[in-house]
């Protein structure tokens, strides 16, 4: 390439990266830095002590791990860090098979865009009003949910579930099923709409059945999808807070405590910042497992 | 024939009655909230809010709306201070380097392309503490703009992603004959992929300008003041610790979702569009 | 003369591969020259590396005397016609005309008004003043052809570039196209460089063919030079449908005579070119399909070849032919004839060729001899 035109080239980036770069550096890079700082900061100097106070901490309120009044094969508190995984482990199969599965009956459904626009709506509206509206889902006066359980005579079931350790964890979980599938299946339903005919039709002409069609063929060609939402909704709930942080601040008894809310009480209300800081290095580190995986994919479709 | 299509149409009833039992389930609790925002508390309380006959009444709304410590009124006009200047400045500041991402090649690039890919993963949690203390310094804690710097200098990384991968599918032609034609490289961006790119820009509007309105938890942390709080914060403070006022709650429920609805209402298409493609190449 | 555009030396290469290699073309002063060759060719390098869109990393490229190498391509004064056209999609089809004046506006001092006029003339031109107001989507591919051609032409550059102009146009419409092209060419007389990987296309409109294989320029010549007297094995069997035939042989020196001695033929080598040429030399022998002559009766100078298959083409014929004598070997052969009398598989008949245009390629190097 000519010298002078190289040079306008490299003014050209300069100009259009600069003002990214000033942000990012300033407003995002240092901070993170800071906290992994921060994180390692001790009374005297530099150490792991942060880390050992959080992971060891027993405080219902505060505890990742080991809540000083767990006790086995008992309801929650199990540690905010154990709530995340139970949380990831009940959301994404959930999330994945009821989007999937709603997005693949949608072509012989009446008004199939209307209940797509329903679904959606939990992925418009603000967390907090989400938290607020899964507590009246379950509310034991208004709620729909506990009613449904009077009628079906589970009295155990047909009151205010988020105050009860046993039943707040699920509730939130369900609660964030309500939110989120209409990602999925948005997501899914433009995969499906992408995906040609041909397929489908060539596999009915071997043969095959509906349910074979579905599980041998459909679900296999949205796999790309299926990873997509399989990452994002990983990513969602391990950062959940919003909708904890309205409906019960992690209780009753840190019964639905979780990694950020741990972060937030560190900060905000023992002001203790090297273990606030310490508890984001460890939800960052556990939200790299996913993310690592998505920015695999991104370069390997990038290159 | 006759017996294979009478086994169609039944699948067919089942699958639309299942769909669409999903449906009303999903849409019950903004049913709910709205009958009982609509509705004195007393009669919701007793006769539950599915029923429908009885007296209706704006005053939760007014209440909301205009409540001594937490009017809703001061959370709207704040919110509205800070997601505006918050979807509009990152999505320029991005496009430009999302353009550079896409059409040029210069040292560093996939260093810099995954560093804005980590950024997408990392938790909000892992920045508010040093941000905490640098805002304090510049004399922006618990200020509106220091809530817009960070809400748009965290913007940045995905909507560059978002924008990149757009740019990517423009065909590259266009831009040659631009440049052929006798056009600079500012002129080929803002005259020519800009306007050609409208409908991204729609989506990452309509995105980051819900995602900034919904925003809870860098207002809660940088923001003190009830005075300052945006329309979230406010919500969240309605509820109280001990005593629930459903009726006060559920109206700056809907009035705090009700800005995000009715975008996503009037640019549905670009919603959808945009929440997919974020988070997939091309 | 002139040359508007010369290139010399040029070298590109894309990471290891070498996409021109040492191109050196004169393209002189209002002539139509075709690059053509295979895609991967490096034909279209070659024509971006003009444009400005690409730079050479050896070589420099002058128009009209002029180094231009290190320049923008809006420094250099050309315009360029792409594949798919590359309309701006917001823009009207009057402003994608305009677009080219409008950014040089100040430079050249004119006025909307005026240039809107002249979008107007040049629309009359090529027949799209009633598409002015629409946009690019609402046109049909013709249209958007000519509409690129438009802008190509309001500036009146000194070289069009045209990248496969009339690839995606369905086959009628290219035969129309390619007429206008040419006849607009002429008219405005603006020297033109126009790749393609379509022979009909080149043979038809250019004034000159450079065909290119491999990054390199294999010959450049008038079309007829190309079809008749390809100096390389590649452009012989590169143009033609179907391209040349092509037959191994080996030369032999009989009573002080050479001979050419191929599979079914025996002839003696004239002696201004055998003079060339030695003893057991591999050569290569090529035959236009259509400087063929069958006949049902052998004659003093044919060869007897057998009918493998016949395709029938409208009002020719295309016989596929084994020249070779034994049966257990095969040389074949195509040859077009009239369809004015019945051949059938299986049938022999005899060849006469034109000897005077027939082609001798060194079978080492592929090049032509003399």
């Amino acid at each position: 390439m000519g010298l002078l035109a190289r040079r306008k080239r490299t003014k050209i980036i300069l100009a259009f990266l600069l003002p990214e770069l000033a942000l990012i550096l300033s407003f995002v890079l240092i901070p993170i830095m800071g906290t992994f700082v921060i994180s390692f900061k001790t009374d005297h100097g530099y150490g792991l002590d942060n880390y050992y106070g959080v992971i060891t901490e027993r405080s219902p309120d505060k505890a990742l791990v080991i809540p000083e009044n767990i006790v086995k094969a008992q309801p929650p508190p199990w540690g905010a860090l154990i709530h995340n995984i139970v949380w990831v482990a009940i959301h994404v199969p959930i999330v994945v098979f009821l989007g999937l599965g709603i997005a693949y009956l949608l072509h012989d459904v009446i008004g199939s865009s209307i209940v797509k626009s329903i679904m959606f709506l939990g992925m418009v509206i603000p967390m907090v009003v989400g938290g607020l509206l899964i507590r009246f889902m379950f509310d034991g006066d208004l709620g729909v949910v506990p009613l449904l359980f009077r009628k079906l005579g589970i009295e155990a079931l047909s009151r205010t579930w988020i105050n009860y350790p046993q039943t707040a964890l699920i509730a939130l979980i369900l609660g964030s099923v309500w939110l989120w599938t209409g990602f999925s299946l948005t997501v899914y339903a433009a995969a499906l709409e992408s995906l040609p005919k041909s397929y489908i039709e060539a596999a009915k002409v071997d043969g095959a059945s509906g349910f074979q069609i579905f599980f041998k063929v459909v679900f296999p060609l949205l796999k790309h999808a299926t990873i997509v939402v399989v990452i994002m909704t990983m990513l969602w709930d391990l950062k959940i807070f919003d909708i904890v942080f309205v409906s019960t601040l992690g209780g009753p008894g840190g019964a639905t405590n979780v990694m950020a809310l741990i972060m937030y009480t560190y900060f905000a209300r023992a002001l203790d910042y090297g273990r606030s800081a310490a508890t984001a290095v460890i939800l960052a580190l556990i939200s790299l497992i996913p993310g690592i995986w998505f920015i695999k994919r991104v370069m390997r479709s990038g290159s | 024939m006759v017996r294979r299509r009478g086994k169609k149409l039944i699948k067919y009833i089942v699958i639309n009655i299942v769909v669409w039992a999903l449906a009303i389930l999903w849409v019950l609790p903004f049913i709910g909230i709205t009958m009982v925002s609509l509705r004195p508390f007393s009669e919701v309380v007793v006769k539950g809010w599915w029923n429908i006959i009885g007296q209706y009444t704006l005053k939760n709304y007014v209440d909301a709306w205009t409540d001594p410590m937490y009017s809703l009124e001061t959370g709207f006009r704040n919110s509205l201070i800070v997601t505006i200047p918050s979807t509009v400045i990152p999505l320029f500041i991005a496009a430009l380097a999302a353009y550079v991402f896409s059409r040029f090649s210069f040292p560093l690039k996939t260093m810099l392309f995954i560093t804005l890919l980590i950024i997408m993963a990392m938790p909000q949690q892992m920045s508010v503490i040093p941000l905490f203390f640098m805002l304090n310094k510049m004399g922006l804690y618990d200020k509106l703009q220091g809530l817009i710097l960070v809400h748009s200098s965290w913007g940045l990384a995905w909507i560059t992603f978002f924008l990149k991968n757009f740019f990517d599918t423009l065909p590259k032609e266009i831009e040659e004959a631009a440049r052929v034609d006798g056009a600079s490289d500012f002129h080929i961006f803002f005259r020519i992929v800009l306007p050609m790119s409208l409908p991204a820009i729609a989506s990452v509007a309509a995105i980051q300008f819900t995602w900034v309105w919904s925003d809870f938890f860098y207002a809660l942390v940088f923001l003190v003041s009830p005075q300052n709080y945006v329309a979230t914060l406010q919500v969240a403070t309605m509820k109280g610790q001990y005593h629930i006022d459903w009726g006060l709650l559920s109206a700056g429920s809907i009035l705090t979702m009700s800005v995000p609805l009715i975008l996503y209402a009037l640019l549905q298409k670009y919603y959808v569009k945009g929440m997919v493609g974020w988070t997939v190449k091309g | 003369m002139t040359a508007r555009v010369y290139l010399k030396n040029i070298v590109k290469r894309f990471g290891k591969v070498v996409a021109v290699d040492h191109v050196n073309l004169e393209v002189r002063e209002k002539e139509f020259l075709v690059l053509l060759g295979p895609s991967g060719c490096g034909k279209t390098t070659t024509l971006r590396i003009i444009a400005g869109l690409e730079f050479p990393d050896e070589g420099r490229v002058y128009i009209d005397d002029k180094d231009v190498t290190d320049l923008e391509p809006k420094d250099r004064d050309v315009a360029m016609v792409f594949q798919n056209y590359a309309l701006y999609p917001h823009l009207t089809v009057r402003d994608n005309i305009a677009f080219p004046l409008i950014i040089r506006r100040k430079q050249l001092g004119l006025t909307r008004e005026e240039i809107y006029k002249k979008v107007l003339e040049v629309a009359k031109l090529l027949r799209i003043e009633e598409l002015l107001d629409r946009k690019p989507g609402q046109l049909s591919g013709g249209q958007q052809q000519r509409v690129a051609l438009a802008r190509a032409l309001i500036r009146r550059p000194k070289v069009w570039l045209m990248d496969e102009p009339l690839s995606n146009l369905d086959a009628l419409l290219r035969l129309q196209m390619r007429a206008e092209l040419k006849r607009l060419q002429r008219e405005v007389g603006i020297t033109t460089i126009y790749v393609t990987h379509d022979q009909a296309e080149a043979l038809s409109m250019a004034d000159r063919i450079a065909v290119m294989n491999k990054g390199r320029i294999v010959q450049v010549g008038t079309p007829e030079d190309i079809y008749l007297r390809p100096q390389h094995v590649f452009v012989a069997t590169f143009i033609g449908t179907p391209p040349m035939n092509i037959i191994r042989c080996i030369t032999d020196l009989r009573n002080n005579k050479l001979y050419l001695h191929c599979p079914g033929i025996e002839r003696e080598i004239p002696p201004e070119v055998a003079k060339h040429l030695r003893e057991d030399m591999e050569l290569l022998l090529g035959m236009r399909p259509e400087f063929v002559e069958v006949h049902k009766e052998p004659g003093p100078d044919t060869i007897k070849a057998k009918i493998l298959v016949v395709e029938p083409q409208g009002s020719e014929l295309i016989l596929n032919l084994n020249i070779s004598p034994e049966d257990r070997e095969e040389t074949i052969v195509k040859v077009k004839t009239k369809a004015t009398r019945k051949y059938s598989p299986g049938e022999t008949v005899y060849l006469e060729l034109d000897w005077t245009k027939i082609s001798l390629f060194d079978a080492k190097t592929g090049k032509a001899l003399a």
